[in-house]
């Protein structure tokens, strides 16, 4: 949506193209004042001056340098460089000619430059708006169950309370409880993707020790998943990491949980950090079902869960989760990768890049 | 104790409001509750509770106005409670004066802990427990303050002039979360500021040094963006 009204304002200001088209004509100036001053012929002075117009109409955004561009060339040639030499001609071949053709030069390029310029900014929003837009499907369709439990569990306690059992009651309860962790989660999760699309929204990416992250994610983790047992590993050296340091925690947590979601054990999950050349590799490992071959390829792109022959409880949540973890990897200029290992069980794993960036 | 401590609770959402007081009076305090600011500071002010438990996204009062407010008369012990949308929000509150925070959604037990800690520390002279001489167990850490050393299972873990400051610092603290801002200070000076680089190496050394992993951390968790807490004393 705002890229409509950044890419079409064909007279937008701006220091950087006006910086460009100056130091193209002063360019293009001084070389045909060398080769002037070298043989003395003029010929190739308008030559010159069209290739300017068309780098300034290419590496500008809009009309506006392209003109401005063009009008000084036209000046520049006329009054220097065409007999009669510092002074202006205006006869037929002199003026009129060299504007017009300077001029369909710079309009012609400047409008073919933006064209392609706004149809890759318009294919990018698609893509995002798809990957949107299947997120939210997902989501919509995955919230419902949980919260019908809910309202269900808390009637029957309100108007058949006294015919449960004690067992009966906490079990209830039990289930309501985790339906609305699940829930909370699953909200903390479309909080971070609005916090990545949002707009105008970018990362808060601070310097951080990677080892503390995956720490503080492996215990709030074990909060949830009292049981179960992973075995984390980090190296020897600390890994500082520009990161936005809650959405990593989340995107850990969440390849841990799907581990024992997905995978069906609680045991013989591993959670590895390493350093590979300028990126730092997360890996999650588990001894688990695995993934089921057909949904690999489109793993992370949030497809809608119930696809599943078996349509069991435990298929929600996954593709969400992933599409978010990627998402969040993908934001932060890093890979996520996922697999099933030869021996049984999933490898996820994700590498992020050591330096800052520079955009 | 004679007499059940009082416990305020200052948030807006009624619902939220109530499960904290049940929570409360059924692990033994009285609860009292206030839903705006106004309320809650002629609260403060009128009957005197032992703690506060105060909700950063209050409506009609910035959350940190209270803080502000009270610590300029009152060491009364503040446990704020924010939302994951106001994740910079806690940092400024602890450095605001509050004692401890909690994030919402939290446990029985997590809510009771942070409690139990923040009237601890100001029920000890200065709101430090133990002063510059004996030690501090917990686990098989030992501090010494008299020796100046960290032993872990018996063991002298060598740890620098610095780190040793750190653990130290922190283990005075136990149970409580340290802002990087606070440690750095009482570390390098007031002067020090911004960069907390230099704290993040030291602890990844000193987690080398005491920790079995120190992606695993018994001692020293870390708070994402926020700071340090020791585990509680034996």
């Amino acid at each position: 949506m705002n890229m409509r009204k950044k890419g079409e304002k064909p007279f937008r200001f701006s220091w950087r193209d006006l910086g460009v088209t100056i130091a193209i004509l002063a360019a293009v100036s001084g070389i045909a004042l060398l080769l002037w001053n070298f043989d003395g012929s003029d010929v190739f002075a308008p030559m010159l001056f069209v290739t300017a117009v068309f780098l300034i109409a290419r590496y500008t955004d809009g009309y506006l340098y392209g003109v401005i561009g063009a009008a000084v060339s036209v000046v520049a040639v006329n009054f220097i460089f065409t007999y009669p030499y510092f002074a202006f001609n205006f006869t037929l071949s002199g003026y009129p000619i060299t504007f017009i053709s300077l001029f369909v030069t710079s309009v012609m390029t400047s409008t073919m430059t933006t064209r392609i310029k706004n149809q890759e900014k318009l294919r990018l929003e698609a893509e995002k708006e798809k990957t949107r837009a299947n997120l939210l499907r997902a989501v919509s369709h995955d919230l419902r169950t949980p919260l019908t439990s809910i309202m269900g569990t808390a009637t029957a306690l309100i108007e058949n309370g006294d015919k449960f059992t004690r067992e009966q009651e906490t079990r209830l309860l039990t289930e309501s409880r985790d339906d609305a962790e699940w829930l909370l989660r699953m909200v903390e999760n479309l909080l971070s993707v609005t916090r990545i699309n949002g707009e105008g929204a970018s990362l808060r990416e601070e310097e951080e020790a990677a080892e503390e992250i995956v720490g503080e994610a492996v215990m709030k983790f074990h909060k949830r998943f009292p049981s179960s047992e992973v075995a984390v590993s980090v190296p020897e050296e600390l890994l500082m990491i520009p990161m936005d340091a809650i959405l990593i925690e989340q995107v850990i947590i969440n390849l841990l949980e799907n581990a024992v979601i997905h995978g069906g054990r609680e045991d013989g999950i591993s959670l590895s950090l390493t350093r590979s050349g300028d990126r730092a590799l997360f890996t999650v490992e588990d001894h688990g079902k695995g993934i089921p071959e057909n949904r690999l390829p489109r793993l992370f792109e949030g497809t809608l869960p119930g696809e599943d022959s078996d349509g069991s409880d435990s298929s929600r949540n996954m593709g969400i989760g992933l599409a978010v973890c990627h998402t969040i990897v993908k934001a932060h200029g890093g890979e996520m990768t996922a697999e099933n290992k030869k021996e049984g069980g999933a490898r996820v794993a994700f590498a992020l890049p050591l330096e800052k960036r520079s955009i | 104790m004679a007499g059940k401590q009082k416990i305020l609770v200052v948030e807006d959402e009624s619902s939220i409001a109530s499960f904290i007081s049940a929570i409360l009076e059924a692990n033994g305090f009285e609860a009292m509750t206030a839903h705006g600011g106004r309320e809650a500071y002629s609260a403060i002010t009128s009957h005197c509770p032992d703690a506060v438990i105060l909700d950063l996204g209050l409506p009609d009062m910035d959350g940190m106005k209270i803080i502000r407010a009270v610590r300029e008369w009152s060491t009364l012990p503040i446990v704020v409670v924010s939302a994951r949308t106001h994740e910079r929000d806690k940092v400024e509150a602890l450095d605001a004066g509050a004692d401890d925070y909690i994030t919402k959604p939290f446990g029985t037990s997590e809510l009771m802990a942070r409690i139990r800690t923040a009237l601890r520390h100001t029920h000890t002279s200065g709101g430090v427990a133990g002063g510059d001489s004996g030690t501090f167990r917990t686990g098989e850490l030992t501090v010494d303050y008299d020796k100046r050393r960290v032993f872990v299972s018996g063991e002298d873990a060598h740890l620098t002039q610095n780190e040793y400051k750190i653990v130290s610092l922190l283990s005075k603290f136990a149970g409580r979360v340290l802002t990087y801002d606070v440690i750095i200070r009482e570390l390098w000076g007031p002067g020090a500021g911004g960069d907390n680089q230099i704290l993040r190496v030291n602890m990844a050394n000193i987690r080398r040094k005491i920790e079995k992993n120190p992606a695993a951390p018994e001692y020293i968790f870390t708070e994402v963006g926020v700071g340090y807490r020791m585990r509680e004393g034996n």
